[in-house]
């Protein structure tokens, strides 16, 4: 569907984004470094939302909350059960999707804005959750004193090289997953549901069923991003799964482009680094900075970031796309 | 009944504070409501709007506290509320074809940028803002002193109410505008001229969001994260009684103030879950709000 079509580039570039991927540690400082971590946990809650919404056209505003369940999991298990790190992400993609799969049944009744805001309740009880019990998650301070966890017996996460590999190697693979499932049969039947929901279900698919199973799906991405995270910062808050933090993941989506993985990254990358370094070196600017830059994408880029990636390329518009799920092949977009 | 009675007694002043807090958030949410409905428009600055009327007020009223100055915030309120209004539907209209989530990410970057000048204008205090001479006494309710200026706030809100629901329902321009909510096309080929109304209810409605924060400002004071929470409080409200629904607004909005009011009172602990917990339960019963319709939401 992208660049990936030409057969040389399919062979070429998987190495090349690994390498690209594993370089940061010999290049960059130590801040830097776990800057980079950041970013790649948040953008994968972010590709999660573009699985929901630029696949299945699911508008979300509670995303974070999900992110946060699997936060949560890691932190509150990592001292108690295992601090076998790939073990932790495994529950935590569990915990997004149980939790999600629990509340996506509201879900696939409303549509639009009240579907918009349904999640936005759903993110906010979430995270008044965290904060309610207070003797469990230590309330609205926050998570703290989670240990180190451990990659494999012997070999812990503590180095920001370490954790950056280790973070950077999962999100690869989750994305890898998202795009396998975006081009699955079961991704196109989403696209469908998305372009004509009246049609799919013309043609005997039961669009509430994808729904809610792209919903519990897409809550476990989130659940395995704040796994992720929490591996990274050892601390987790409830400001980190409210309404802000998934304000902000939407924003990335938006900037980057909301059907794009790559523009997940992108977008990530922007409001990471605007949240982080802005409001100590200006002083309190960076919303305007970040309000001034989504002014000018909203206006400049409509298909944000991942919109400029190929200027030659005739565009794509959603209405333009084949009602999937029929058995129309692939469309041809070489020129 | 008699345990009614009791309860009713025990509660009354709750009651009334909600009642006051409701139609506050009415005289907020009714213009974000409408805006919805006609422009498709989710506008995300109206927040912004109401804090910046909290903070007219805290200028403007704080340092005399008179009865003038109090009419002069209102007025500039409605002022920079309607310049607002109109500037906003003037960078909003290109991107109508883009659908509503362009829109509404552009009012969120207005809102964003508005907000950090309002902070570095004012400064990250929060400002308490005393209510008006005169009306800044109370009064005896069965027995309990109230204060009056609450009173004041039922009254206004009572007062826009009904001047929404005249001008809505009984005037030709009023019907032109539930037209425009309906089939905004249809009007068009009646060959009415839908750009007037659009820029006269979003003028409107965002100095109704302005004079809200004047309004609103002795009772929440003014300060950075209010816009937040106000604009949350007012999204739930509109959702809960049904977008374009200016009669739903009022409804939502007296709802959303009992619960809010009665619910900090009662059970402080989960206080902050009932309004959300309240608008999951309306919208699982009502996917499109208690008076809203299916078409509003496409």
């Amino acid at each position: 569907m992208s660049t990936l079509d030409r057969p040389a580039l399919r062979v070429v570039v998987p190495p090349l984004v690994v390498l690209a991927a594993a370089a940061p540690p010999f290049l960059a400082g130590p801040y830097a470094v776990s800057t980079l971590t950041q970013i790649l946990a948040f953008s994968l809650v972010v590709m999660s939302i573009v699985l929901l919404m630029g696949i299945a056209g699911m508008p979300t505003i509670g995303q974070a909350g999900f992110f946060g369940v699997g936060g949560y999991a890691t932190g509150l298990l990592a001292g108690r059960l295992t601090t076998n790190a790939p073990a932790l992400v495994g529950i935590s993609a569990a915990a997004g999707a149980l939790v999600a799969a629990a509340t996506g049944w509201l879900l696939v009744r409303v549509r639009g804005t009240y579907l918009l805001m349904l999640t936005l309740a759903i993110g906010e009880l979430l995270a008044l959750v965290a904060i309610a019990r207070v003797g469990l998650t230590g309330g609205s301070d926050g998570l703290a004193n989670i240990p180190t966890l451990r990659l494999l017996p012997g070999v812990e996460l503590r180095h920001v090289a370490v954790v950056y590999w280790y973070v950077a190697g999962a999100v690869l693979l989750m994305a890898m997953l998202i795009a396998l499932l975006i081009r699955s049969p079961f991704g196109r039947a989403l696209r469908g549901v998305r372009d004509n929901e009246p049609r799919m279900r013309a043609l005997g698919y039961s669009t509430a069923f994808y729904k809610y199973a792209a919903f519990s799906v897409s809550g476990a991405f989130a659940g395995v991003a704040g796994s992720l995270w929490v591996t990274q910062t050892l601390f987790i808050a409830p400001a980190d799964m409210g309404f802000h933090a998934s304000a902000l993941a939407l924003l990335a989506l938006i900037v980057g482009g909301s059907q794009s993985l790559w523009g997940a990254v992108a977008g990530s990358a922007l409001i990471i680094v605007a949240q982080n370094m802005l409001p100590i070196s200006m002083q309190g600017y960076g919303p305007i900075v970040l309000g001034a830059v989504l002014v000018v994408v909203v206006y400049a880029l409509p298909d944000g970031f991942a919109g400029i990636r190929n200027p030659l390329r005739p565009r794509r518009t959603p209405a333009s796309r084949p009602a999937a799920g029929t058995d129309e092949p692939r469309r041809m977009e070489r020129v | 009944m008699s345990a009614l009675t009791q309860w009713f007694d025990a509660n009354l002043i709750t009651v009334i504070n909600g009642l006051a807090y409701g139609l506050l958030l009415y005289t907020l949410a009714v213009g974000l409501s409408l805006v919805f409905g006609m422009l498709n428009l989710l506008n995300l600055a109206h927040g912004t709007f109401f804090l910046a009327g909290a903070y007219v007020a805290a200028v403007v009223v704080a340092p005399v506290g008179a009865w003038l100055s109090w009419v002069l915030a209102l007025t500039i309120a409605l002022a920079t509320g309607a310049l607002a209004g109109v500037g906003l539907t003037a960078v909003t209209r290109p991107l109508a074809r883009r659908g509503h989530m362009a829109e509404a990410l552009l009012t969120l970057g207005i809102s964003m940028i508005g907000s950090s000048l309002l902070l570095v204008g004012f400064g990250a205090d929060v400002r308490s803002v005393p209510a008006p001479a005169g009306l800044d006494g109370s009064v005896s309710i069965f027995g309990d002193p109230y204060p009056v200026y609450r009173l004041v706030l039922i009254g206004f809100g009572l007062l826009i109410a009904v001047l929404a629901e005249v001008v809505l329902e009984r005037t030709m321009m009023g019907a032109t505008v539930r037209a425009i909510v309906a089939d905004a096309d249809i009007v068009r080929t009646l060959g009415i001229d839908t750009r007037k109304i659009l820029y006269g209810v979003l003028a409107a409605g965002s100095a109704l969001a302005v004079v809200a924060g004047v309004l609103g400002g002795p009772v929440l004071g003014a300060g950075p994260g209010l816009d937040g929470n106000v604009l949350l409080t007012a999204l739930v409200v509109v959702v809960i009684g049904g977008l374009g629904s200016a009669r739903g607004a009022l409804i939502g909005g007296l709802l959303i103030g009992q619960v809010q009011t009665l619910g900090t009172a009662l059970a402080p602990a989960v206080a902050p879950f009932l309004i959300f917990g309240a608008m999951a339960l309306i919208l699982v019963v009502r996917p499109h709000g208690l008076l809203g319709r299916a078409e509003t939401t496409a």
